[in-house]
């Protein structure tokens, strides 16, 4: 008899968590319907705090469900995640320690959400910063990748002779962080290639300048975007003839900021123009289709096209510029992908104002480089 | 009894609110509190009630509504986590904090953070824009109301030396500044449900004015102040009430006495009044330019720091009255002057704070070192000073 009522006892409280579990489901549904403009917000507001009502139970699945939910609707979560974890501390009760682990060690899950479980992970075991991170050195989240680093550099900092060697060599491979970088490459024997561990392109065809009076050129899309022909000749700003012209970037192998390798200065390349567009085209092949960042950094106006497609646009002049300022994300193909640039100068007159550059490089997600090959004609 | 309902009886038993601070630069943005007994002296060991550390960099004042006070922060190497937190004004006590993620871009001038807008308070919930055109809404208690991506919204937002301006509350409509190179804008966001109520586009340039609210009767207009043109906004539709050609300033924020407004400029602090259609220029005083600060108006005087000076000039003729040097060493000065207790308070970015007796003569009362970065404005409430450094917030109040 005793075993029948835990037995109905047991199927009662399944029966319910999956009820709430369920529950759960609808309401994470009703937050991640959020768009734009405050869309869906009245419905997520009210689903937001019947979530947190939920009490503890709803704080991993409600981790989960950051995996294909929008950066908006992500933050819905996070939030909710946070008043989660606080009503389970205050009330006394510990959270799910071995959830959160099973989640921020499962590479399935979005980047956020594991960082979002390790960091709650932390506090209700605090032992496992020691346990997890020498796992998480090349892990997708870049968060997690950098506690690694950086808990795996102090240690190095220890080794001596071939095992410093072969750590710091480890960590290089593995590092994406400008900072972190410059800590490796200082304590290596031998300079590493920092362009193709970060994918930096160094070779370019250029064209310019195109006319850019008033802003213009920004949105005017003279015949290189229309099509890309390395032999053709245009008519330019002020009716200069225009050619495409190699230009390789010169790369000082002693430079540990990876920050300033791959500027191509425009000014010395093309001469200096106010009012102007040039044009930087690239090629890179891949031996498969693969998604693919294009990261840069530029203090002029930008845009960015791969294989004809802007996949990255920003009209801002002499605002600061800075390594990885931009993404523009997209798909290589398999075999040649054209990367086209479009950089323009404005007409400000101020010392600061003169400069006309750019830097990109071509990276999976982590910011490491792709497996492709870079098929400019540059010099 | 709920939060709210106790801060309605709270405010209904104190007979007005004012102890409250609940925007940039307190009550209408005028920087002044009806507080007794603020100490003259002070440091980070001395008279200090409560000291928190900030879960990352702050340029953003801290705001007080009842006993609770709330700042914004955001870490990580490149700014990207947003915090906002909600403390016990009188303890220091932890109540909330949330975590948000920067979906816009993080680049700002070193001086900066994303966490550079002050947020506004009201007894239904804390507004807070980030420097990334984040933009949350959380009741009192923590409960997230609303949460908007402005930058998901309208892509081409941008300022990469850093956004700065601050929102402000107007019955229920929370006025949104965006003045930046891309997508550029001033909007009104209901504060039930985050939805634009109206949208004005502004003129592509960046800009670090926080608004200035202007009550006439049951309207109000939004004064905005660019180089370009400086535009009062009917608050109900945003259509132009009124507007004066340029030369306003791009960081420091207007303040109003009276039906009179005191306007930065470039070169100085106008002071208009209204003519019928818009305004007219009563005064000019080149001595009250105020550089990354706003201007103070306290006790019938105008206060503006430049340069290391503290000026004050009478606000009903813009007379001169004196100058004195309130600044030490390199440091700058960022954090607008505040008043209370019949003295102002300037704060540098060395963590300089001088005290300054009210008046019509120069009168340095002390030169309190805090010894961190202060950026933000310090609020005043509860009796006390909240002196945020970019790391720490400190509450200043007298020993007992």
């Amino acid at each position: 008899m005793r075993l029948v009522v835990i037995g109905l006892v047991l199927a009662g409280a399944t029966a319910a968590n999956a009820a709430n579990l369920a529950d759960t489901q609808k309401l994470l549904a009703r937050i991640k319907a959020v768009s734009k403009e405050g869309t869906g917000n009245q419905e997520a507001g009210a689903a937001w705090k019947e979530l947190v009502n939920l009490g503890g139970e709803a704080l991993v699945p409600t981790i989960a469900a950051m995996d294909d939910a929008s950066p908006v609707a992500a933050n819905w979560l996070r939030s909710a995640v946070n008043s989660l974890a606080e009503k389970e501390k205050a009330a006394g009760r510990k959270l799910p320690a071995d959830q959160l682990e099973a989640l921020a060690t499962n590479a399935k899950h979005s980047p956020a959400g594991r960082r979002l479980a390790y960091e709650l992970l932390t506090e209700a075991d605090p032992k496992a910063p020691d346990r997890l991170l020498p796992g998480f050195v090349n892990d997708p989240s870049m968060e997690l990748r950098r506690d690694a680093i950086a808990v795996a550099l102090k240690k190095a900092e220890k080794l001596e002779g071939d095992a410093a060697k072969a750590e710091y060599t480890r960590l290089f491979a593995a590092v994406r962080d400008e900072e972190q970088t410059k800590t490796i490459f200082k304590a290596l024997d031998k300079v590493p290639d920092l362009v193709a561990h970060f994918g930096i392109v160094t070779k370019w065809m250029l064209a310019g300048p195109f006319d850019s009076t008033k802003g213009a050129g920004f949105d005017k899309a003279y015949e290189p975007e229309k099509m890309v022909d390395l032999s053709a000749a245009y008519t330019g700003k002020d009716g200069a003839k225009v050619k495409w012209q190699p230009h390789a970037v010169e790369v000082e192998l002693a430079q540990v900021d990876v920050g300033k390798i791959g500027v191509v200065d425009l000014n010395k390349a093309l001469g200096k123009h106010k009012d102007a567009v040039a044009y930087a085209f690239t090629a890179v092949e891949s031996d498969k289709e693969r998604p693919v960042e294009i990261r840069l950094g530029c203090i002029c106006a930008v845009k960015v096209f791969l294989n004809s497609k802007e996949v990255f646009a920003r009209e801002e002049y002499h605002h600061g510029e800075r390594f990885d300022q931009y993404v523009g994300r997209g798909t290589l193909q398999a075999g040649k992908n054209e990367i086209l640039v479009k950089v323009c100068q404005n007409n400000q007159t101020e010392d600061w104002a003169q400069v006309w550059q750019f830097k990109l490089r071509v990276c999976d997600a982590t910011g490491g480089a792709l497996p492709v090959k870079v098929v400019t004609t540059g010099k | 009894m709920n939060f709210r309902l106790t801060i309605a009886a709270l405010l209904i038993a104190t007979g007005a609110g004012l102890a409250n601070w609940p925007q940039f630069r307190g009550t209408d943005g005028a920087g002044v509190a009806d507080v007794k007994g603020l100490p003259t002296n002070f440091s980070p060991t001395e008279n200090v009630k409560w000291k928190v550390d900030l879960p990352g960099r702050s340029v953003a004042s801290p705001v007080v509504f009842g006993n609770r006070l709330f700042i914004t922060a955001a870490s990580g190497p490149r700014f990207d986590r947003l915090h906002v937190v909600c403390l016990d004004a009188d303890t220091g006590k932890k109540l909330w904090h949330r975590q948000l993620t920067a979906t816009g871009n993080t680049a700002c001038h070193p001086k900066s953070s994303m966490a550079a807008p002050t947020p506004c308070v009201n007894a239904d919930g804390i507004y807070c824009l980030f420097a990334t055109a984040d933009l949350a809404a959380f009741d009192l208690d923590g409960n997230l109301k609303w949460y908007r991506s402005l930058v998901t919204d309208y892509p081409n937002i941008s300022n990469q030396v850093g956004m700065a301006a601050s929102p402000i509350l107007w019955k229920d409509f929370l006025i949104v500044p965006m003045d930046t190179v891309g997508d550029s804008f001033l909007a009104a966001v209901d504060t039930k449900y985050g939805k634009n109520v109206w949208k004005v586009e502004r003129p592509k340039d960046i800009n670090w004015v926080t608004p200035t609210l202007r009550t006439i009767g049951d309207k109000a207009e939004v004064l905005f102040t660019s180089p370009k043109e400086n535009v009062a906004y009917d608050a109900a539709d945003g259509k132009k009430a009124w507007s004066v050609p340029g030369g306003g300033a791009q960081v420091p924020t207007a303040i109003l006495h009276g039906d009179r407004v005191l306007l930065p400029t470039r070169d100085g602090l106008a002071c208009l009044k209204p003519n019928g259609k818009g305004m007219t220029e009563v005064w000019k005083q080149p001595k009250l330019s105020s550089g990354y600060t706003s201007p103070l108006l306290y006790q019938d005087r105008v206060y503006a720091l430049r340069g290391g000076l503290l000026n004050c000039a009478d606000v009903k003729t813009g007379k001169e009255l004196w100058s004195e040097r309130v600044g030490r060493g390199k440091g700058q000065f960022w954090a607008s002057p505040v008043a209370a207790d019949g003295k102002v308070y300037t704060f540098d970015d060395n963590g300089v704070c001088a005290v300054v007796q009210a008046g019509d003569e120069a009168r340095v009362l002390a030169t309190n070192d805090m010894k961190g970065e202060i950026m933000g404005t310090p609020a005043i409430a509860r009796g006390a000073l909240y002196i945020p450094t970019t790391t720490a917030l400190y509450c200043i109040a007298a020993s007992k």
